[in-house]
């Protein structure tokens, strides 16, 4: 079992620039007095974790907010954590099994509580559409095994949403997997190549996970590049457009990004797939 | 495409140069050579970009037809020949029928026909459903089509068979490659076949030194797999002197399979131009790093030995020695030879991925007991440390001292054993490397 205490001993023997409080972290789904209960008690351990850090100048410890989906007890989480001294936040206890309409509205919950002048950083997200939706709402940083797992899996991601491999329509087609990308793997190897690796060798993993990433990455650039050139909304309309094909837009993201002012095309011309 | 040999003996150890290869100008190969071993067309683990940090040259790939059957429809599409389709235009293509990491089950070749394993299953190839599929390939170096289903236990009248059914196939493969437009530029390697007998050997020999092939392969010795790396040289001088004693001395001559590297330089000694590196993936699909220590005779194998620490360092550093590679080695003593792995054990046909297959399960290995184990212990662990076992989880030494290959430079034998423990992708990866 992991205490605090040792969590942050392996922690610091490890080294990373960031390392994580250990937070008590409930399922999305759960109601009832132990989604409070693990939120005072994230709070408790992360006292404990910051007494235990050994390296506060090389490690920087981030706190993780708690609360589930409830209004209240988030609100409380990132209150008293903020309360610490600390270099940056982490928005825990999302991205699990809830809906996306619970989801962003905690996000944006909390970015609207965290202080600006620290890191935020949403933990396991996640999907393009996510990343676009969140860097809206204010988040800095994220992780998800997501663009790796899907690439062993033999999906490779794009602008439009993902490639299944796997699939005969690939065969024969000789395209990278994105014209437009510059990552070695569409420098080099053809849909129809992968198609006949794909969940056969693990060459396919490495080759997929590396266009995987480095879709992400670009993603990223892209969403960081906008906002510095102050056109993040067009960005967003943009980015949505090419992965919703015929406007149809889930509602959570509308609404999401209504919350932030930004309104998506909803009557513009079809996008060209 | 030639074969230059600056200087020509009988039966012994020559250097020589693959080069004027059209498709791939100013490329050399220098012989003896090692093909990389590729599966499905990519070596085992490595991406180009990876292989690129192993080596930037230029190199061969040793392409077996069984792993890239599947492909055949698609590089037809494709138009631009297998090497394109892999992704791996810049490198010599040679195409062999079978996978030499997989053992080829015994008796289901015909009269007329060969038989592959491929991912779909078992396929019969007669020579033109063959060629067919070099054609659509164009390979830079191919074999004929021939029947080496032959062991040291093979009957007179199935080595006879081997031979004439080979003849028969190589005339047709010669027939189309003549005919053919895009294997213009293609040579095509015949096989001496013969089993293990002296005389076949001899008549295969002779027939080819009359053809008019580009070089030879090496075939009939054994039926691939993992268990090729038990065969040592004595096993097979005889046969290979045999086969090579007719051979024109200035063709290029190929033997594939997961031949251990004593066994492999014994080979190159008596003339032998190139192998394949499936050794190399037997190897790492089993945890194990090659390790070449410097003085082999200095070491006392134990003949029980289970664990020999041959070439792991101790961990407090004391009596390191620097590793050389075997090969830099001029003279070395090949310990005391242990007995032999009888000839007619029984194998039973493992081909993993495919489950389709109809393979000939021949009942489990019959192991002599007493030092069965042993003999594959104390033939595996000389060139080889086992990175599974617990005994180098804290053990932060390099691989080997003297490789400045990238695993070498910068990981452990802690980590990649930390990597094999989690079923890590990344540990093949650095294995192979």
């Amino acid at each position: 079992m992991l205490t605090p205490e040792r969590s942050i001993e392996i922690q610091n023997a490890i080294g990373a620039d960031i390392i994580m409080q250990l937070d008590d972290v409930v399922r999305t789904t759960t109601v009832g007095p132990r989604v409070e209960e693990a939120m005072h008690r994230t709070t408790r351990w992360l006292d404990r974790c910051l007494k235990a850090h050994q390296n506060a100048d090389t490690q920087n410890i981030f706190p993780i907010v708690q609360g589930g989906l409830n209004v209240a007890l988030r609100s409380e989480s990132a209150k008293q954590l903020m309360q610490r001294e600390v270099p940056g936040f982490a928005i825990g206890g999302l991205s699990g099994g809830e809906s996306k309409n619970d989801f962003w509205k905690m996000v944006h919950l909390t970015t609207d509580l965290l202080p600006e002048d620290k890191p935020r950083y949403l933990m396991g997200v996640g999907f393009a559409p996510d990343l676009v939706v969140c860097s809206a709402l204010g988040v800095d940083m994220f992780d998800c095994v997501f663009p790796t797992r899907t690439a062993r899996f033999g999906c490779a991601l794009i602008h439009s949403g993902q490639l299944n491999l796997k699939q005969k329509i690939y065969a024969k087609d000789f395209q990278p997997i994105d014209e437009e990308c510059e990552c070695s793997t569409c420098k080099r190897y053809t849909r129809a190549y992968l198609h006949t690796i794909v969940t056969n060798e693990t060459v396919s993993c490495h080759l997929l996970s590396v266009h995987n990433i480095s879709y992400q990455l670009r993603l990223m650039k892209s969403i960081r590049k906008s906002i510095e050139q102050q056109c993040f909304p067009e960005f967003v309309r943009k980015f949505m457009a090419n992965m919703y094909a015929s406007k149809e837009y889930p509602q959570w993201i509308v609404d999401a990004l209504l919350a932030v002012n930004i309104h998506l095309d909803l009557a513009a011309p079809i996008a060209e797939k | 495409m030639k074969f230059i040999l600056p200087s020509v003996t009988a039966c012994s150890s020559r250097v020589g140069y693959i080069t004027d290869i059209r498709r791939l100008p100013g490329l050399v190969l220098e012989t003896p050579q090692l093909l990389l071993y590729t599966k499905g067309g990519s070596i085992p683990h490595l991406t180009y970009e990876v292989l690129q940090m192993v080596s930037k040259e230029q190199h061969a790939l040793h392409i077996p037809i069984s792993t890239v059957a599947h492909c055949h429809e698609a590089v037809v599409a494709f138009g631009k020949g297998i090497a394109d389709f892999i992704g791996l235009k810049e490198y010599l293509t040679f195409c062999s029928i079978h996978d030499p990491a997989a053992v080829t089950p015994h008796g289901f070749n015909e009269r007329d026909t060969v038989s592959i394993w491929s991912r779909t299953g078992r396929k019969q190839l007669d020579p033109d459903k063959y060629m067919d599929m070099i054609e659509a390939f164009q390979p830079d170096m191919y074999q004929s089509l021939c029947d080496g289903d032959t062991n040291p236990t093979s009957s007179k009248k199935r080595v006879q068979k081997s031979i004439n059914r080979s003849i028969a196939f190589l005339e047709k493969c010669l027939e189309r490659h003549e005919k053919s437009e895009v294997l213009k530029e293609s040579a095509i390697l015949g096989a001496v076949e013969g089993g293990y007998s002296i005389e076949g050997r001899e008549d295969s020999a002779k027939y080819l030194a009359n053809s008019s092939v580009f070089g030879y392969v090496i075939d009939g010795l054994h039926s691939n797999g993992p268990d090729v790396e038990q065969l040592t040289i004595e096993d097979v001088k005889p046969v290979l002197e045999a086969s090579l004693k007719h051979l024109p001395n200035d063709k290029f001559r190929v033997l594939q399979g997961c031949w251990n590297p004593e066994t492999v330089l014994s080979m190159v000694e008596l003339g032998m131009d190139a192998f394949d590196s499936s050794y190399v993936y037997t190897v790492t699909e089993r945890g194990g790093a090659l390790i070449f220590q410097n003085s082999i005779k200095n070491l006392d194998i134990p003949s029980t030995a289970t664990d020999v620490s041959y070439g792991a360092e101790p961990k407090d550093g004391s009596n390191l020695k620097p590793d050389t590679s075997i090969y830099a080695q001029s003279s070395y003593e090949i310990p005391e030879k242990k007995k032999r792995i009888t000839d007619d054990k029984q194998v039973t046909s493992v081909v993993e991925e495919d489950k389709s297959v109809e393979s000939e399960t021949q009942g489990p290995i019959v192991e002599s007991p007493e030092d069965t184990k042993s003999q594959t212990t104390s033939l595996n662990r000389k060139y080889e440390i086992s990175l599974a076992d617990k005994k180098y989880a804290e053990d932060f030494t390099p691989l080997s001292r003297s490789c400045s290959c990238l695993t070498c430079k910068k990981h452990t034998r802690a980590y990649i054993h930390h990597l094999l423990q989690t079923r890590e992708l990344l540990g093949p990866v650095l294995l192979t490397m």
